[in-house]
């Protein structure tokens, strides 16, 4: 556990800056384009729903930069000791079991993914305070609607993608991030061990998470339901298959 | 030099753990701020607003509904000068599954919704009920059933049409039975009667039919003399059947048990109709299509006729002990800047304790050339409460809500580009009172 603690806290300490700069540059952004998006707004101009402003103003579209940012920021980290000091033979030969290798990287990718996430929900939050700063302000305050955040939040598919409240929803969208992060590690993992099927695999799996994404972001009729369980169930056996072959990788010490 | 290294020292520090407080923090944080945005679901408005009369005419009732959108449903109970509000969210958004009867289109009895076809078999009338089951949007089962009615149909104005109101007006469910009467005019001799429905899923061919288990003869429509008996629709009141007719001019409504025997009768006069074959519109006569709201708790059968757009006449009924005609009100709804609902036409009323009441939700025009248009659609809307007794208004309220802030971002929009959708704004439904 002891060996775990430690190799998680490396593994998260090379990460963590580069990840609390993609976190703030994330709320920034978002911040940034919805004042931007409100600048014209005064007491003669249409007034858009705040789910609405979120999106026209590329709040999902920011989201996903930052999150392809943050893949790629784990992809640099999952090929730097192959290279450069190549301190992944050090790593191969530690005393300790390669399985806790192959974890702690895996937490530590998967903290800075809720941290990003934390990051959007703040932004979404603070960025409902800079409408309501704003159009409070004239008018009487005629444009404000009463309970505006918790209607937006339910009302934006984007957000209730990312935010459920049902248990299915909230399952769906942990199986699409967690399969995300097992999935790019294992197809680097592949790559390193000259596994080219891996890739296959990858496919698969990206075709899944933009299935289950699509599911959810229409409006669909409540038989579709069924369609997104199969799709959260298949992307949690992915994992399985993900994690299971990742460490069979590493055991046998994909260095190549 | 040495407070660089001791920073230096205090980094590595905190990198060596940094790992799991992050951890903590974040899911912290998602716990607070997802607890906040998520229960604000109960900080909507639903305020009950007293304007006129006395509010103690409310203390037994509860005025109940909901307001929703393809995301959420409040549910909402009013009491007195309390009201309790239940939110639930849909896990995916859905198209709210609205329901208003239309002239000719399926009639809605709880789960079910029923449709009457009518063919000729044998020589003689036959009528085809279909019964649909759903769960949600989604259909469950579909059967039928089939009566073979022995009327004899000699329209000579072929303008005039061949039912009093639409056939599905002809049946009523009581727990699991359902029961039929065609909706017959002058124009019919024989006999009609009230049938007991046997479905099946079976279509292959014409059985089972169903049986009647009450008949009664259209003999007085050969008499030219007479006004003729004429059918309006069936009503269930409880475990009651409550038929209603036009007779002689007369409105009466006769109570038969299940087992098809009469409990009484009792008619209001006069009673003029203004649809097909009847006096020509008046500022007295009333449609055919009625709406009918039975109080199961009271014994209580109103029926509500529209005189207009915002006027109606409500004729209610005691299945109590025999049948009696209680109360008779004539009411008006509104204004002509203040009409029905245009997408639901929503209202309930009952009787209880000697007082109508009545709920509306309401839609205010700017002028009154929008009343037609899609600007009728999307303007505000109100839910209203009136309380009559003795035919006089005796209480007026309002429940105020936020539904109109779903409004707002049509303000000072371009007319050509208005769209609205029942996934994106609130509307009232399913009121009821007890």
């Amino acid at each position: 556990m002891k060996a775990f603690y430690r190799l998680l806290n490396y593994e998260f300490g090379e990460l963590l800056k580069e990840v609390l700069i993609i976190c703030g540059g994330l709320i920034v952004t978002t911040l940034i384009f919805i004042q931007i998006e409100l600048t014209n707004y005064n007491s003669f101009t249409v007034h858009e729903r705040y789910e609405d402003i979120f999106r026209s103003s590329g709040g999902p579209i920011i989201f996903l930069v930052f999150l392809v940012l943050l893949l790629a920021l784990y992809v640099i980290a999952t090929n730097a000791p192959y290279m450069g000091s190549r301190s992944i033979y050090t790593f191969l030969t530690l005393p300790v079991k390669r399985e806790l290798l192959y974890f702690s990287k895996l937490t530590a990718f998967l903290i800075g993914m809720l941290m990003l996430l934390a990051a959007q929900l703040i932004s979404y939050r603070l960025g409902y305070g800079i409408m309501m700063n704003k159009i409070e302000g004239y008018a009487d305050g005629q444009y404000v609607m009463m309970n505006g955040l918790f209607l937006s939040l339910i009302r934006s598919d984007f957000m209730q993608m990312l935010w459920p409240s049902s248990l299915l929803g909230i399952t769906a969208t942990v199986s699409v991030l967690v399969t995300l992060v097992t999935g790019l590690y294992y197809v680097l993992l592949c790559e390193r061990s000259k596994k080219r099927w891996g890739n296959v695999l990858i496919v698969l799996a990206f075709n899944l998470i933009s299935r289950s994404v699509l599911l959810r972001i229409e409006h669909i009729d409540s038989f579709e339901i069924k369609s997104i369980i199969i799709v959260t169930v298949l992307l949690f056996i992915f994992n399985i298959v993900f994690i299971w072959h990742s460490l069979s990788l590493i055991k046998k010490g994909a260095v190549a | 030099m040495g407070e660089n290294t001791a920073i230096i020292k205090i980094v590595a520090a905190i990198k060596r753990h940094a790992a799991i407080p992050l951890l903590v923090i974040c899911l912290l944080l998602l716990l607070f701020t997802l607890t906040g945005l998520y229960g604000a679901k109960d900080k909507a408005t639903f305020k009950a607003e007293h304007q006129w009369g006395d509010p103690a005419v409310l203390d037994d009732v509860t005025i109940s509904g909901q307001l929703l959108d393809g995301y959420h449903n409040a549910s909402f109970a009013w009491k007195g000068s309390d009201v309790f509000v239940k939110t639930r969210l849909n896990a995916i958004a859905e198209q709210p599954n609205f329901y208003r009867y239309s002239h000719g289109g399926e009639k809605k009895i709880g789960n079910f919704r029923y449709m009457v076809y009518n063919y000729e078999y044998s020589y003689k009338l036959g009528y085809e009920v279909t019964e649909r089951e759903f769960s949600g949007n989604k259909q469950v089962s579909n059967n039928r059933a089939i009566a073979v009615i022995p009327l004899e149909f000699s329209a000579i104005d072929k303008s005039q049409s061949p039912y009093m109101n639409s056939n599905e007006y002809g049946i009523a469910k009581i727990e699991d039975d359902v029961f039929f009467t065609v909706t017959t005019t002058r124009a019919y001799h024989g006999q009609n009667g009230i049938y007991k429905l046997s479905f099946s899923d079976d279509y292959s061919n014409d059985k089972p039919v169903s049986e009647p288990i009450t008949t009664f003869s259209l003999d007085l429509n050969k008499d030219e003399q007479s006004m003729g008996i004429e059918v309006l629709g069936l009503e269930a009141v409880g475990d009651k059947l409550a038929l209603i007719l036009v007779k002689e001019g007369k409105l009466v409504v006769e109570g038969y048990n299940l087992d098809g025997s009469l409990i009484g009768s009792a008619s209001v006069e006069p009673f003029a109709l203004n649809g097909w074959g009847h006096s020509t519109p008046s500022a007295e006569s009333v449609s055919e299509r009625y709406e009918a709201f039975a109080n199961k708790g009271e014994q209580t059968l109103t029926l509500s006729f529209r005189r207009d757009a915002l006027q109606r006449k409500a004729v209610t009924f005691s299945f109590a002990q025999s049948v009696e005609l209680t109360d008779v009100t004539d009411m008006t709804i509104g204004s002509d800047l203040f009409i029905e609902d245009r997408i639901l036409g929503l209202q309930y009323m009952t009787y209880k304790s000697g007082k109508m009441y009545v709920v509306s939700s309401l839609q205010e025009l700017e002028e009154e050339s929008h009343r037609d248009t899609f600007y009728a659609t999307i303007a505000p809307r109100r839910l209203l409460v009136q309380v009559y007794e003795k035919g006089k208004l005796v209480y007026k309220g309002e429940l105020i809500t936020d539904i109109n802030d779903d409004l707002i971002r049509l303000k000072n929009i371009n007319a050509s580009s208005i769209g609205y959708s029942t996934i994106d704004n609130r509307n009232f439904y399913e009121f009821h009172i007890e």
